[in-house]
């Protein structure tokens, strides 16, 4: 071989630049020792392609797919333990609450707040009378209606006061409640959208509940 | 089809699913690399599963100066000398001894091909398996980075660190060894197969 070498690996594998081509081109014509090592080396490179390799089964183990966490998991413990309590509060004073909503709520305040987010009755927590639940509504609820939205802050508030008044029992009922509820909403935004409608319609009730006091005071 | 290195941003993310199709794309590449390499196949299995898991521990680390697949290349040749420096091993060479025609019939590349036409397939598959596995490391892994897939010489130079010239060098040696060894195993197969001929009465 002359001293083309570097050239004529470059033209055999096409990775020549387009001058170097032609000087290897013109090359190849003239001289034969070189044309016939390049036809030599196509037949290597053509014999090389008959080595086969195994159909190996794939060794790799797909790592699987991130957890699709229930909807329910996703929602902080205290945003939980509050729409429990919320929903249980408001169950519990049920039969009064609709029908004060029923019977003095501004219309467009109803129609907003019951429509969208029924909250079904559930059953009060043992020990807890019916005027019980009706204070505790109104003062935490409040606390909640200060805002405008479900506060990681407030909502904590809420729930460190219930512990500290020793709401145990009820925060355990509530806890229970929201874990073995089935809601329909499988995502995080809608349920906390439904959260926050239910505060609205709490905020209603109380209000109501409010007037009502204030009425029968007077 | 999204890139390698858009898949290489997910998976470094920590989107898993990304480096599963990394994975299912370079796998087959990459067991042949180490195949090749070893020429033991259970061995080499065993370098692909560690690579993509060096490369996945990696991930991190890879700032993307190369390609993904030229890193992935790197990994595994270096995993391949690893295992060859421990095992104080060198590439294997099979030979198409002992050839059983059922199995053959099974690996029949196509309907229409004949077993004639399979055996010769066969052999030169090891005929070129055996003369590979005599050429100096650095010769082979250049030929096979080159003819197998397809790299630039400028990418087989970065994989295997060293310069543009050496890359070009050692693939025309490699090639002139070849084309000596395979000339002399032809000739070997074509005097087996005159006096294979001669011994079964010309009848074959």
């Amino acid at each position: 071989m002359c001293d083309q070498r570097e050239r004529v690996i470059d033209y055999l594998y096409d990775e020549a630049a387009p001058a170097d081509r032609r000087v290897v081109e013109a090359h190849l014509e003239s001289c034969s020792e070189c044309r016939e090592e390049m036809r030599v080396f196509r037949r290597v490179r053509e014999d090389l392609l008959a080595w086969e390799v195994p159909n190996a089964q794939s060794v790799w183990t797909p790592f699987a797919p991130q957890p699709v966490m229930p909807w329910h998991r996703l929602i902080p413990a205290w945003a939980m333990a509050t729409a429990a309590g919320l929903m249980i509060i408001f169950g519990s004073a049920g039969g009064f609450a609709a029908a004060t909503l029923l019977s003095s709520a501004p219309a467009a305040t109803t129609a907003q707040a019951v429509e969208p987010a029924p909250v079904a009755p559930l059953p009060a927590p043992a020990g807890l009378s019916d005027d019980e639940i009706v204070r505790l509504v109104r003062r935490e609820t409040a606390r909640i209606a200060a805002g405008t939205t479900l506060e990681a802050s407030q909502a904590e508030r809420l729930v460190a006061a219930a512990a500290s008044e020793q709401w145990g029992r009820l925060q355990e009922y509530l806890t229970l409640v929201a874990r073995e509820r089935e809601f329909e909403r499988k995502t995080t935004e809608q349920t906390l959208g439904s959260l926050r409608l239910q505060v609205q319609t709490l905020e209603a009730i109380v209000a109501n509940l409010a007037t009502q006091q204030g009425r029968g005071q007077q | 089809m999204t890139s390698d290195e858009e898949l290489v941003a997910l998976a470094t993310a920590g989107d898993q699913d990304a480096f599963n199709q990394l994975v299912k794309r370079w796998e087959r590449p990459i067991f042949a690399l180490a195949y090749r390499t070893l020429g033991r196949e259970e061995e080499a299995r065993d370098v692909v599963q560690d690579a993509f898991l060096r490369a996945y521990r990696g991930l991190k680390g890879f700032k993307g100066e190369a390609k993904f697949s030229s890193w992935l290349y790197r990994i595994t040749l270096n995993l391949c000398r690893d295992w060859m420096r421990k095992e104080r091993r060198a590439p294997v060479a099979q030979t198409p001894e002992g050839v059983d025609p059922i199995d053959l019939a099974d690996q029949q590349a196509a309907p229409t091909e004949s077993v004639e036409d399979l055996v010769a397939r066969r052999e030169m598959s090891a005929a070129v398996q055996m003369a590979m596995a005599d050429l100096p490391e650095e010769q082979r892994t250049a030929i096979m980075l080159k003819e197998y897939h397809g790299l630039t010489f400028q990418e087989i130079a970065e994989i295997l660190d060293c310069p543009l010239s050496t890359v070009k060098t050692r693939l025309y040696q490699g090639l002139s060894v070849l084309r000596r060894r395979l000339e002399r195993q032809q000739a070997v197969v074509a005097s087996f197969r005159r006096a294979t001929y001669s011994a079964s009465g010309g009848s074959r």
